[in-house]
């Protein structure tokens, strides 16, 4: 046994890690230095500054450069200052297409005028992604204000990809409507901009790590078979294949323990300890809270309920408030005494003090008797 | 904290259901007490509002709680009376051999410590799924649409809704048996108002059903050691465990599955006529139960559970524990629960026009053609997500490395009835318009999570005989 030990600790010593760090090239567009030559392309007015290259583009307009980078890219990151809210496009070209074309791949600068903001881009997620682009810059929308602080092209290392594979599978999903169906379990990816929204983006951008079980499982099959043949003690190697099977099960299950308990805090947190009016329930946030004080104020039998349209929230109500009956159709009705107004931002009262929704005045005169937010209340006619 | 009153709601039920197996035992008690009160909690719950439905659709006894008492009184009456005669017929009896258990070898600290640790984890992580079901509101679909809906409803107006506003005519989910929203009625009507964690609490105690009634299972034929760590192994599946603390109906029907086959395998190895013949009256009575639990349990499960009743009839036949006329008896018991049970169920069906299958119309099955995209989906939700963690492949490997045994009597049992019933929902998912819900992973779990206890039991039998059969080596 102990040989068979040595032969699996050997064979990790001798995988080949690399051991250099990350790697990483920066275009610093900062102190008016603009690096390397660029090719622009309908901008006129840009103005390289202490801060950065500010771009005023009066129409839609990109600007590239020959890359020459001496590693791969795995990510891209602009960092910005001064920007409002913007649509954006990272652009490229691989060594095998033709110079004339660019692909394209859009993203958005969520704009914060006096403060730096950083958009990192995982392009290991692009399948046209090479890792190695010929020419690379971006495009931007007409009415774009924005200054380029730096680009940022990094390749991370072995040990950086290991300790974001780790940290990767210890990140854990909410609780959503489709958990009672399936539960992504533990994923892997290899850059925290990837990690830190790995759930955001669904399905997420992340391999499922139960691979790598399979693959200890398969190693371990395979080197107790070849000892189990090259020896006459045979029996410890189905014993030793299946304890390995209960250490990985073991590992398995407190990832996804761990997960559900992570569940169990945050409804804690948010919902179980707060007083009704701060309450926020996983992805359906302060409906709660707010249906909880509209029943209670309700005693009709019939309601207004005007949500966004494709929400769960719906049958929801119906079942919170039975027998009381919340009307979804977005109608007029004039015999509704409530409305209850739950993250709807078209909903308003006009000066005669009706409820407008879509343009169409829902009810008769009233007035907003609680709020619940900036987009959720409850209206009451009055008149 | 009014989930507390859970066990004042349960007290009835579990006492129906524990009368109910005393007397079919007759004199000659099988069960050890733990396991009659288990089986006659589970089994309690549905044939208590079985007879609560059949009271209401022929004489009108509301859902209340004066309708309530009558429907307990007129369960509890006979039964009791039963049970009384029983224990007069008893004390002529000789005392009862208790049951023999196999034996435990000790176990070194380390596994000791090894185990304590796993069982105080599972407890955890049972705990904190536990408090999402009772401390918050029902979140997912089927729970505000059809099981906690249907109970409110029935509680708010005292009767079976079929038609619940704003629709307007019975919906898919009124062809369910009315089971699980009639537990919640009758847990609201013991608060005397509807609250979310109370009438949620009750889905939990099917869950822990489902654990005890596994490792009483494996606890008949397995040292203790090995019957816990097959419960473990159940207990830790992440997605049985999301199912068993939510408001759905999946679990409760994998607890009456594993009832029903715990019964069956207590018969499988009966060694005298009697005691096999006392085992297979309990399990009629929890087969019998099984079409009135879900579509799934009418139309998959209890069809494959009664063949498993014959087949274990003509093995104990062959094997000379019983006669042939010593089969009637359990038979013409399925027969007479059936006629009462299915056939009250199925001519409340057929009256109201009400559909057979999972929510849909059964006809959608028989539309045939092969579904793209079903085997990739399959693929990853059973062996590359979270839901099971590495439990299929290990049942893969058991069965490659001992397909002897897994078809030997009795675990014979065990997976046909897994296979059969696995292979019967992939052929129509592969095959039908209902690989949606494969290819959505919406269905395509639950029908995993019916089956589960089954096949953990047969996974952690297998896996005792090879380790116990490599430690011979």
């Amino acid at each position: 046994m102990r040989r068979v030990l040595l032969v699996v600790i050997g064979f990790f010593c001798f995988l080949p890690l690399q051991a250099r760090a990350e790697q990483v090239t920066v275009w610093d567009f900062r102190n008016s230095i603009i690096p390397g030559k660029w090719d622009v392309l309908s901008w006129d007015n840009l103005e390289p500054t202490a801060e950065g290259l500010h771009i005023r583009a009066v129409q839609d307009g990109r600007i590239v450069r020959a890359a020459a980078l001496t590693h791969p890219v795995d990510m891209v990151s602009f960092l910005f200052t001064n920007a409002k809210p913007a649509k954006a496009t990272i652009l490229w070209r691989t060594k095998e297409m033709p110079p004339d074309q660019l692909i394209q791949l859009p993203f958005s600068v969520l704009g914060d005028v006096g403060r730096e903001e950083r958009v990192d881009l995982d392009m290991t997620t692009v399948p046209e992604w090479d890792g190695r682009p010929e020419m690379l810059g971006f495009s931007l929308a007409a009415g774009t204000d924005i200054t380029l602080q730096e680009i940022r092209m990094s390749h991370a290392g072995a040990m950086d990809r290991i300790v974001e594979g780790f940290r990767s599978f210890w990140t854990f999903d909410e609780y959503r409507p489709y958990s009672i169906n399936f539960l992504w379990g533990p994923l892997l990816t290899y850059n925290s901009a990837n990690r830190e929204s790995l759930f955001e983006n669904l399905p997420p951008r992340g391999r499922s790590a139960v691979i790598l079980f399979y693959l200890v499982l398969a190693v371990a099959a395979l080197v107790l078979t070849a000892h189990r043949l090259a020896t006459a003690r045979k029996g410890q190697q189905v014993a030793l294949f299946f304890l390995i099977f209960l250490g990985l099960w073991i590992m398995f299950d407190m990832r996804m323990g761990a997960e559900t308990l992570s569940y169990a805090y945050t409804d804690y947190q948010s919902y179980i300890r707060k007083p009704r009016h701060e309450r926020m329930l996983r992805t359906f946030l302060d409906f709660n809270g707010a249906a909880e004080a509209v029943l209670e104020e309700v005693k009709d039998e019939r309601y207004g309920f005007i949500v966004p349209p494709g929400t769960l929230l719906p049958p929801m109500l119906r079942y919170y408030g039975y027998p009381r009956l919340p009307i979804t159709n977005r109608e007029p009705d004039r015999s509704l005494r409530y409305w209850f107004v739950f993250r709807e931002n078209g909903a308003s009262v006009n000066e005669q003090g009706e409820l407008i929704v879509d343009g169409k005045a829902l009810s008769g005169s009233g007035e907003i008797i609680t709020r619940f937010g900036e987009t959720s209340f409850l209206f009451e006619v009055t008149r | 904290m009014s989930f507390l009153l859970l066990p004042i709601g349960l007290l009835p039920t579990t006492l129906v259901g524990w009368l109910a197996l005393t007397v079919l035992e007759w004199r000659t008690p099988v069960l050890r007490a733990a396991e009659r009160w288990v089986l006659g909690c589970v089994l309690g719950i549905t044939a208590s509002f079985f007879w609560a439905f059949l009271l209401h659709l022929t004489v009108q006894i509301p859902f209340t709680l004066p309708g309530f008492l009558i429907v307990f009184v007129t369960m509890l009456l006979p039964l009791g009376a039963g049970w009384v005669h029983l224990q007069r017929l008893r004390k002529l009896d000789p005392p009862t051999t208790p049951v023999v258990l196999p034996t435990n070898n000790p176990l070194p600290k380390w596994a000791t410590l090894g185990l304590m640790l796993l069982g105080m984890w599972t407890v955890l992580r049972i705990l904190g799924a536990g408090m999402l079901l009772v401390a918050t509101p029902s979140f997912f679909d089927d729970s505000t649409d059809n099981w906690n809906m249907r109970g409110k409803a029935f509680y708010t107006h005292g009767e079976i809704r079929l038609v619940i506003p704003p629709d307007t005519e019975p919906n898919g989910v009124s062809a369910y048996p009315p089971t699980v929203p009639l537990s919640k009625t009758w847990l609201a009507t013991v608060r005397g108002g509807w609250d979310e964690g109370l009438i949620n609490s009750i889905h939990a105690v099917w869950y822990m059903a489902c654990l005890a009634l596994t490792f009483f299972l494996l606890r008949r034929r397995l040292p203790l050691v090995w019957a816990l760590l097959g419960t473990y192994g159940l207990a830790s599946l992440p997605l049985f465990l999301i199912h068993g603390m939510n408001a759905y109906a999946d679990v409760y029907l994998s607890s009456h599955i594993i009832a029903a086959m715990f019964l069956l395998m207590g018969s499988a190895t009966a060694n005298r006529p009697e005691t096999a013949r006392s085992w297979l009256r309990a399990a009629a009575f929890a087969i019998a139960l099984l079409p009135f639990t879900k579509n799934e349990g009418l139309l998959m499960y209890f069809p494959l559970m009664a063949a498993g009743l014959l087949l274990t009839l003509w093995q104990l036949r062959r094997r000379g524990v019983l006669q042939l006329r010593d089969c009637v008896q359990p038979l013409a018991l399925l027969a007479v629960f059936l006629l009462v049970i299915l056939g009250c169920w199925l001519s409340f069906k057929w009256s109201h026009g009400l559909t057979f299958g999972n929510a849909k119309s059964i006809n959608t099955f028989f539309e045939l053609g092969w579904q793209e995209g079903v085997a990739i989906a399959i693929t990853i939700n059973t062996f590359f997500e979270g839901n099971w963690l590495l439990f299929f492949p290990l049942l893969i490997i058991l069965l490659l490395l001992r397909p002897r045994l897994a078809l030997s009597w009795p675990l014979q049992l065990l997976t046909l009835y897994f296979v059969i019933a696995s292979c019967g929902q992939l052929f129509f998912y592969f095959f039908t318009p209902l690989s949606t819900e494969a290819i959505m992973q919406t269905g395509y779990a639950r029908g995993l999570v019916h089956v589960l206890p089954v096949a953990v039991s047969l996974a952690t039998l297998l896996l005792y005989d090879i380790w116990m059969r490599q430690k011979e080596l």
